[in-house]
């Protein structure tokens, strides 16, 4: 039986006995193992977009992201800071997934500012400079009411997460962790 | 119970999985309200809205704010390694990128198993794919959010 996932387009589109099975297209890097695999149908098919900016139909969608980068996590080297990159998002997810579904803001973060917000906040920085800027923008675009709810629910749940059904230790009183500090 | 301590490396990737998974559903969303804004009219909404959700398993919405992680191979939509398990998720994606301006005439239809080599299913699949990754790139100005592959413990 064919492998959905593990065709490249000259196979989908081969006769059958031109297929086989576990093909990677030619040129792949392998990704880290942090990573969930692409879709194959879908990577090989963005190798063949004209990326040229040019096409670029500006104005009409915000080109934020709805969501963290998962990239931003795996980018992250040293273990404790990594903890904190999940904990804040784990600790908003939620709610933040029910702003963007009934009331969602008119753009997005971008990858620095989700960074930002993700490497938590810490408004003792003087406010002329970039990182405190970029902080003060992500505070904007996420909403005050969101952040004060998150560190509150926080503070009601040091040790426990839970998340789709599963609890996930938190163990973070070891850290410096100031997301209620915005 | 898993640590954020330590996380294995199951939690990991099934948290980043949702993270892709939420990026590719909602700029889908954004882009379609976007595209075809009189799909999205006071009385076309609902059934836009439900062609949508009918692309994406699990039926709580783009969100997934209720569902569990999936258990099975047949949870994953688009993203399981069946076409035959695949297919009415690839359609639903077909429906909604047919009423798109530009898109081509082959996604006016929806592809049947034959039982055979299914090229049709796979032809049909790819052309969507190229065609959304397209127009979300023209639309973006950057890499639109791919889906991700979900890993069973």
């Amino acid at each position: 039986m064919l492998d959905l996932l593990c065709l490249v387009p000259d196979q989908a589109t081969a006769s059958p006995h031109q297929r086989s099975v576990g093909a990677k297209a030619k040129g792949d890097e392998a990704n880290p193992p942090d990573i969930p695999e692409p879709h194959t149908l879908f990577e090989s098919a963005w190798k063949k977009v004209n990326k040229n900016l040019q096409r670029r139909k500006s104005g009409f969608v915000n080109p934020g992201y709805r969501f963290p980068k998962p990239l931003l996590f795996v980018g992250v080297g040293v273990p404790e800071r990594k903890k904190t990159y999940f904990l804040n998002w784990l600790s908003v997810r939620s709610l933040w997934i029910d702003q963007v579904d009934r009331h969602p803001p008119l753009k997005f973060p971008t990858p620095q500012m989700w960074r930002d917000f993700l490497n938590t906040i810490d408004t003792s920085l003087p406010s002329s400079t970039r990182s405190a800027s970029s902080k003060l923008a992500v505070l904007d675009i996420l909403g005050e009411s969101i952040v004060q709810a998150a560190a509150k629910g926080l503070a009601e749940a040091r040790e426990e997460i839970v998340w789709r059904g599963r609890q996930v230790s938190s163990s973070i009183s070891d850290l410096p962790f100031c997301i209620n500090t915005f | 119970m898993s640590s954020l301590s330590d996380p294995p490396l199951w939690l990991v990737r099934s948290i980043l999985w949702e993270l892709y998974e939420l990026n590719f559903r909602y700029e889908l969303y954004a882009l379609d309200h976007t595209i075809v804004p009189e799909c999205w009219t006071t009385s076309e909404v609902r059934t836009r809205q439900t062609l949508l959700h009918s692309i994406f398993p699990g039926g709580s919405g783009l969100g997934m704010q209720s569902e569990p992680l999936p258990q099975e191979p047949c949870e994953l939509g688009m993203c399981t390694r069946s076409m035959e398990v695949a297919l009415p998720y690839v359609n639903n994606f077909r429906e909604l990128l047919s009423a798109w301006p530009g898109a081509p005439s082959c996604l006016r239809s929806s592809a049947k198993m034959d039982g055979q080599s299914n090229s049709k299913c796979y032809e049909l699949f790819l052309t969507a794919c190229q065609f959304y990754l397209q127009t979300a790139f023209d639309f973006l100005g950057r890499q639109p959010s791919l889906p991700h592959v979900f890993s069973f413990i």
